[in-house]
């Protein structure tokens, strides 16, 4: 009897354990993403007994990074990882939030080429308003361009030396928006020429059924530093469409909704 | 026989609580908290598949309905211990509302079909007794296939209100023969109208209530179709209400886009539409200016819950759309 009573202990645990349920992430909520100065980011989990971890470099959370009570002020490009625990659920997958601070603020943003009627946001302005676009993509923060080559033009007051410029798209390809192939950034020399400074492009095959749908896709672009007061950028689309997606041969959307100065 | 049963279970009682046995966790708020029960459905899923579990409804003897989008039993019927007592219904690819109404002694069953442009009023077996076709009369339909129904409720005069939910968001009010009478709602006042209820927790005037899903709000309307009050459940993507006693629950699908997110919950509303608990979200909280804070997921317990079924004891059964094909799950009232 005993042998059979250990022989159960064993299997118990299996048996008629409850299940184990995950947490979700906790809710990562910024003033606001784009910033000049500095920004205020809230975190939320509203469930008794559940702790927030965070970090804002990037890394993972761990149980011993800090414990989330108060309001967090941020003055520098940061990314807000989060993870929740409960000492009854499993640990949450992390909730990341990628804060980008501006160096510069053009005064006028003018788009050379015009977005698609359906997605025309407030023209040029939205591309300068350090407002990121949401889900809705008819909130009137995002340009959705069908095809074309966008090309918008950023006049600053005084020259501004960059080192950097962020282009804040999204991908969502089951809706048929793709992430742009490449990026060039051009600036007017002092001489009045135009002069290449740098470019992005995407180096890896993009394997459309393994992106999940993503509203804050950043594209950095390193580029020469020299003062200039205009800036100009191109960016090509994705294309045609692969020939294994429902749309194939039809032009891939190109969604924007910033582009930061740094 | 007997002896070893009692052996096997007072064995494994003994064991678990040596071993710190925890039942299972209980999710809610304030008065309406819940012990999770999965593995209340004893159905064999090789006899009777289900793919989206849409809506259930009590029959009067406490018999469960559930329609479900696979043809091969379009309705399964459960009794209160989770066995599977009939299944039936082949013809509804699109097999989704389900609302009972007692015909004065006779119980019936609205059935709305998407797939089918079509609703259709049946017997609790499954004969067909009326079937509503696309409005063409309306004028605001050019074709059937613009008519998508996703919801009905049965007003207090027999008459069937039916929501056009995956189709143009109008609300179309029928005669109990299936005359059209009246046309209201639409894309200006609804987003996705995926539910429908009467609201009777006034008894002196019953209005209607429509889920305004993408809108993540509650809608109120005479039942002559004018807008009397938007309620706004910021964070939840509501299926459809279901009004018992003076409380409204329903199961919040998602609480962020994209649709298959998992994050849905479920949701319970005393009679001023407060939130009062929200079992698997966060706990529920008002600004000072009544502003309900948004919703969201705490608890990964339910991926797209779709429907809820409150018992007569304050028990829920809750079904899900897109969730592995899992049969609803209980959640016994503490």
């Amino acid at each position: 009897m005993m042998k059979y009573f250990l022989i159960f202990c064993c299997l118990v645990p299996a048996l008629v354990a409850a299940q184990e349920y995950h947490l979700a992430p906790p809710k990562i909520m910024p003033d606001s993403i784009f910033f000049l100065q500095h920004s205020t980011v809230r975190l939320a989990f509203a469930l008794d007994g559940a702790a927030i971890h965070f970090t804002t470099d990037g890394s993972l959370p761990v149980q011993s990074s800090p414990v989330y009570n108060a309001p967090l002020s941020l003055s520098a490009s940061s990314t807000i990882t989060a993870i929740s625990r409960h000492p009854e659920y499993i640990t949450s997958k992390p909730a990341r939030v990628q804060m980008i601070k501006a160096g510069f603020f053009p005064d006028t943003t003018r788009l050379l080429v015009q977005p698609d009627t359906q997605y025309t946001g407030r023209g040029g302005n939205s591309l300068s308003d350090l407002q990121k676009g949401g889900s809705d993509l008819h909130d009137g923060r995002w340009l959705g361009f069908r095809g074309d080559t966008v090309e918008a033009e950023f006049v600053f007051s005084k020259p501004v030396s960059c080192r950097q410029i962020v282009v804040s798209t999204l991908s969502d390809p089951g809706s048929w928006i793709f992430p742009p192939r490449r990026i060039d950034v051009y600036g007017e020399t002092a001489s009045g020429t135009w002069q290449h400074l740098g470019n992005w492009k995407s180096t890896q095959a993009y394997d459309w059924k393994q992106q999940a749908v993503n509203y804050a896709l950043y594209r950095e672009v390193e580029i020469k530093q020299i003062p200039a007061r205009r800036f100009k950028l191109k960016v090509i689309p994705y294309g045609y469409l692969p020939a294994d997606h429902p749309g194939a041969g039809a032009p891939a959307w190109l969604f924007l909704d910033e582009v930061i100065f740094q | 026989m007997l002896r070893r049963s009692f052996l096997q279970k007072t064995t494994l009682a003994g064991a678990g609580i040596l071993l710190g046995f925890r039942p299972e966790p209980v999710i809610g708020h304030g008065d309406f908290r819940y012990r999770i029960n999965t593995r209340w459905c004893k159905a064999d899923p090789g006899a009777y598949p289900v793919k989206n579990c849409h809506e259930m409804v009590f029959d009067r003897q406490g018999r469960v309905y559930m329609t479900t989008d696979d043809i091969r039993n379009n309705i399964l019927v459960f009794n209160k211990d989770g066995e599977v007592l009939n299944a039936w219904g082949h013809e509804f690819p699109g097999a989704h509302g389900l609302t009972l109404h007692d015909e004065g002694g006779e119980e019936v069953l609205y059935i709305t079909d998407y797939e089918r442009h079509q609703v259709v009023k049946t017997s609790l077996k499954g004969e067909i007794l009326l079937t509503i076709e696309w409005p063409a009369d309306s004028g605001k339909y050019k074709d059937r296939t613009e008519f998508r129904p996703t919801e009905t409720a049965i007003g207090p005069d027999g008459d069937i209100f039916i929501a056009d939910g995956y189709g143009k968001d109008h609300i179309l009010r029928y005669s109990p023969d299936g005359k059209l009478k009246n046309v209201f709602g639409g894309a200006d006042v609804l987003r996705n109208a995926h539910g429908i209820a009467l609201d009777t927790r006034d008894d002196k005037s019953p209005a209607l209530l429509v889920s305004s899903r993408a809108e993540n709000a509650l809608k109120r309307f005479s039942l002559e179709g004018t807008l009397l009050e938007t309620i706004p459940m910021p964070g939840a993507y509501i299926c459809r209400p279901v009004v018992q006693g003076d409380h409204v629950f329903f199961a919040v699908l998602i609480s962020e886009l994209p649709w298959d997110s998992g994050t849905g919950f479920v949701c319970i509303l005393n009679k001023d539409n407060r939130v009062v608990s929200a079992p698997g979200g966060s706990t529920p909280q008002y600004d000072p200016n009544h502003y309900l804070d948004p919703l969201y997921q705490t608890i990964k317990v339910f991926r797209h819950p779709h429907d809820v079924l409150p018992d007569a004891d304050g028990n829920l059964f809750v079904a899900q759309w897109n969730s592995g094909n899992v049969y609803p799950a209980f959640l016994e009232r503490v």
